[in-house]
């Protein structure tokens, strides 16, 4: 097996000033804007809930109108982040999220689901533990490759055609991991294509590994900034 | 995003020190604030940076039906999005002040977009996206807009006399550029007691204001377009100095889209395209780098526990029963009724299943003790 590897990650929060947490993320040449915004008041009266939060997610895509590929992200997305986020302490209050893509060249999925954990790591909302996202497929010789770059056709990214999400001809499946900072344990995963069960575990088990240098990653962005922030409030003090 | 009250004593405060010819960000009354253009890895896409705005545009194309009046141009769509809200009135002010400049400036030769006259030609959509809003979105998103079209390349077709025509791949035939005449740029003027105006205006200026004017204009002093907003008592003559002021940054911010335009260029000869990682600004405190890293395979430092929990295991059904008979139970009159109805030789079964299985049985080996007592208290 050749050698494994993650793309390299680059991240800066705070981009956006009228944001309460943004983010813009790179991985490998994938890249895209997280903005959370929360907690803030709810647009809509249906969408009022007297208990806990609601998590309002809005994927906008590089080019067109939001299609259902788009809806299916907002969706999966939206999930994992009322899993992650403390809602019960914001009751009767929405917390928005936006991710515009800018850049996909695979795996922006994991990209986006990175990108909205920094952004709230940024807001400053409660959360209950980190989730880190990891993207692998399975190529034609039944190998795995975990973050590969760019699984598409050039012509593709020019023209607004929906993209066929079948995987074609180069791989045969490709999988999302979505990994929690607790226990590393699998909270949400996204498949594509066919594949056999000993592959689905083997490419879990990579991942899994691959979500420790992600978590790794967010423990230094944080640890970077809370320097400056604690010497700060430590000169206030005097 | 609601937007916050502007309270009287900010608005005062900006008033009297525009008069006093001072800016709450330090700046001068014609002076801008830092362009900063940013492209992507693939053609037609631009982050731009105008102080804190910034803006995302993207081009694409798609083989579309010329219009019946136009039958050999192609045709240029601009969408406007901004954050926040959704179809808002600034938002349609926009859209409409980029139409009125790019499109209908005709900046852009539409006749090369043109494959057989009559029936394809191409269509070129370009969606801005404003990311955030720290004052003069026009500015920026035009912009954005004009650098994504330089930018943009769209592939290579070639027609069969009969109607046919194959759109080439990259690796085929090289890309087309788009075909600029000129760059149109809008420059916003926030007009102060109708006789002073102030160039690229933030937000809080934007709103003590009350009166605008946009002008778009391209770097042979030719105006393009003209919009006012708001009341106010001016003369023509502060109109026309305000495109002379114009014109002179037009020249600049042309010449400053041009560069970075044929800095990407030579970037992309050395494939060395960085892409939008290059707006990212390292020696922030609130940014991070981490290079490639590889993933050792054998490592097993995992905790058992999480990985036992997610995976799936395939376990035949002898199998399964071979486990139970490792747990030490004994249930020889239950697995004869389970192998009756069973078909499947195989079947997916997860782990945490299979200790449900584990419980059925245990509670089955009670059911045969006849003491009742003893039933409940385990059960519980």
């Amino acid at each position: 097996m050749e050698d494994l590897k993650l793309k390299a990650i680059t991240a800066e929060m705070n981009i956006l000033s009228r944001s309460d947490g943004s983010v813009i993320i790179s991985q490998g040449d994938s890249s895209c804007i997280v903005d959370v915004n929360g907690p803030i008041e709810v647009n809509s009266a249906a969408n009022i809930d007297m208990n806990k939060a609601y998590v309002d997610v809005l994927y906008r895509p590089k080019c067109g109108i939001p299609g259902v590929n788009e809806r299916y992200k907002e969706k999966t997305i939206k999930g994992l982040c009322e899993s992650i986020i403390l809602t019960t302490l914001y009751p009767k209050t929405q917390i928005n999220f936006q991710i515009q893509e800018m850049d996909d060249s695979s795996g922006i999925f994991a990209c986006a689901i990175n990108g909205c954990n920094i952004g709230l790591l940024n807001s400053g909302l409660e959360m209950k533990f980190n989730m880190a996202a990891v993207h692998c497929v399975l190529d034609e010789t039944d190998e795995i490759i975990i973050d590969p770059d760019c699984i598409e056709e050039e012509t593709l990214a020019f023209t607004r055609v929906q993209k066929p999400k079948r995987i074609s001809g180069k791989y045969k499946a490709d999988f999302t991991f979505v990994f929690e900072s607790l226990k590393d344990s699998l909270i949400s995963v996204h498949t594509n294509g066919s594949f056999s069960l000993q592959k689905y575990n083997e490419a879990l088990k990579l991942s899994r590994q691959a979500c420790r240098k992600i978590f790794d990653f967010y423990a230094d962005l944080v640890k970077k900034c809370s320097v400056v922030y604690i010497k700060n409030s430590i000169l206030e003090y005097i | 995003m609601k937007e916050t009250i502007l309270s009287n004593n900010e608005r005062v405060f900006v008033e009297k020190s525009i008069e006093e010819v001072l800016r709450i960000d330090k700046r001068q009354l014609t002076e801008f604030r830092n362009l900063g253009i940013f492209f992507g890895k693939k053609y037609g896409s631009v982050l731009v940076s105008l102080g804190d705005t910034r803006v995302f545009a993207n081009v694409s194309c798609e083989v579309n039906i010329p219009k019946t009046t136009r039958p050999n141009e192609g045709t240029v769509f601009i969408n406007v999005e901004m954050s926040n809200e959704k179809m808002s009135e600034s938002c349609i002010v926009t859209t409409r002040i980029l139409e009125r400049t790019i499109r209908d400036s005709r900046c852009i030769d539409l006749e090369s977009l043109c494959i057989i006259a009559e029936e394809k030609v191409w269509n070129l959509r370009v969606d801005v996206s404003i990311l955030n809003n720290e004052g003069n979105v026009t500015d920026c998103a035009c912009i954005a807009a004009v650098s994504a079209l330089a930018h943009f390349k769209r592939p290579d077709c070639t027609t069969s006399g009969d109607g046919e025509f194959i759109i080439h791949k990259s690796s085929e035939k090289d890309l087309i550029p788009t075909v600029l005449h000129h760059y149109p740029i809008c420059m916003t003027y926030a007009l102060f007691k109708g006789k002073i105006p102030i160039a690229d205006p933030t937000l809080l200026e934007e709103r003590v204001t009350n009166a605008g004017l946009t002008l778009g204009i391209n770097s042979y002093k030719e105006i393009c377009s003209l919009h006012m907003t708001g009341v106010s008592l001016t003369s023509p003559f502060l109109i026309q100095k305000c495109s002379e002021m114009a014109a002179e940054r037009a020249k600049h911010v042309v010449e400053f889209i041009k560069s970075t335009l044929e800095q990407d260029s030579i970037d992309r000869e050395k494939s060395n395209v960085k892409g939008f990682k290059q707006s990212i600004i390292l020696t922030n405190v609130t940014s991070n780098f981490c290079d490639e890293q590889s993933i050792d395979n054998n490592a097993e430092e995992i905790s058992e526990v999480a990985s036992n929990h997610d995976e799936i295991i395939v376990v035949s059904q002898e199998q399964k029963f071979k486990k139970i008979d490792e747990n030490t139970i004994s249930t020889t009159k239950w697995k004869d009724e389970n192998e009756e109805t069973s078909s499947s030789d195989s079947e997916i079964i997860t782990l945490s299943q299979s200790n449900q299985e584990k419980s059925k049985v245990e509670s089955m080996q009670i059911d045969s003790s006849d003491d009742e007592e003893k039933e409940t208290i385990i059960l519980n």
